[in-house]
């Protein structure tokens, strides 16, 4: 259970480093949403080993704001910054 | 009747979704579940959709259940078949159009979903009843042998949505 | 018995996503990379979170973690499909490799 954390940790940090080296804007939005989707499986994953059900409700409005964050990034950029 | 089940089934989702938030059953959770689904309900009817639920987006419990597993099938198996293109590290991805001939707005998004869902393909763009369709790699060009290879069984289990 | 079965089902989902993350530094076209990353990362998601709910049995815990299952499912194709038709309309072009 610790070694799938700590796996998980090192997998959204080579994930994050697409979004540094991406060469063009959309691998970047790809990197983010990697990331995102990896940090709600940590959440899972820590709320199921210290058995606190609280932290479930983080995974689930933090599964909610990247879903609006990203969407909004990428309308933003296909209509070329007007709205 | 129909119209009757319809509104029971959401109420049902929504009060199990409401128990399942508080994480427990007291008499005055089971009481206000009814009531604020029915008020979310109402509301969103007569300012969001300024139309009814049951004539946008109908659908049964039983088709639902069924055709999540099939689409949990479905996944697991273009989950698997994509591995080799991975290790290999070759593709030619490619744009494909597709004809659907649903035309219901929930069984079109539906269909647009599940397309994407299924690891080698992404729905881009939808025009009336067209689809296109990236494909990771493409065996053919044809419209009409591209929409069985990629729609398969799902849009024969969308037809009895309704 | 059963958090053994959990522990196979866990680490078979944390195989597919190393195998998608070797799949975003493989392909060097954008496509090819939003094709393979976002779904294989789909396929081990479903898996960990199997795993996580036989871990616990039948409780409050289980159907809270089915439905941020039920959510990020309708979720994920969503955000694939805007980043890639944000990109298309952009007039990123297809190349072959």
């Amino acid at each position: 259970m610790t070694f799938a954390v700590v796996a998980l940790i090192i997998f959204s940090f080579l994930s994050a480093f697409r979004v540094l080296i991406g060469p063009t804007l959309w691998d970047r939005l790809l990197g983010l949403n990697l990331v995102t989707s990896k940090l709600i499986i940590i959440i899972i994953l820590m709320a199921c080993i210290r058995m606190e059900s609280f932290l479930l409700d983080m995974a689930l409005v933090y599964a909610l704001l990247s879903f609006i964050g990203i969407i909004f990034i990428s309308i933003y950029i296909q209509r070329k910054g007007r709205f | 009747m129909k119209k009757q089940f319809y509104y029971f089934q959401l109420v049902l989702i929504f009060t199990i979704f409401w128990i399942v938030l508080f994480e427990r059953a007291t008499p005055f959770v089971l009481l206000t579940a009814p009531l604020i689904s029915v008020f979310s309900i109402k509301i969103s009817e007569k300012f969001l959709l300024k139309d009814s639920y049951y004539d946008l987006y109908y659908f049964n419990i039983f088709w639902l259940i069924k055709y999540s597993f099939f689409l949990l099938l479905e996944i697991y198996k273009s989950g698997l078949s994509i591995i080799p293109h991975i290790i290999s590290g070759h593709s030619n991805p490619d744009i494909v159009e597709i004809y659907t001939d649903l035309d219901s707005n929930l069984q079109l998004a539906l269909l647009a979903n599940s397309i994407t869902l299924t690891p080698g393909t992404i729905t881009m763009d939808i025009e009336g009843q067209r689809l296109k369709v990236l494909w990771m790699d493409p065996k053919t060009k044809n419209i009409t042998m591209a929409g069985i290879l990629i729609k398969g069984k799902l849009e024969k289990l969308l037809k009895e949505v309704l | 018995m059963r958090e053994l079965i959990s522990n196979i089902i866990i680490f078979i989902g944390i195989s597919f996503i190393a195998l998608g993350i070797i799949g975003i530094y493989r392909f060097t076209n954008f496509y090819s990379r939003a094709l393979v990353a976002s779904k294989v990362d789909t396929v081990g998601y479903i898996t960990i979170v199997i795993g996580v709910m036989i871990r616990h049995g039948f409780s409050y815990f289980t159907m809270k973690v089915f439905f941020i299952l039920l959510i990020t499912l309708i979720i994920n194709p969503l955000i694939t499909h805007s980043i890639v038709r944000s990109a298309f309309i952009s007039g990123y072009k297809l190349r072959k490799e």
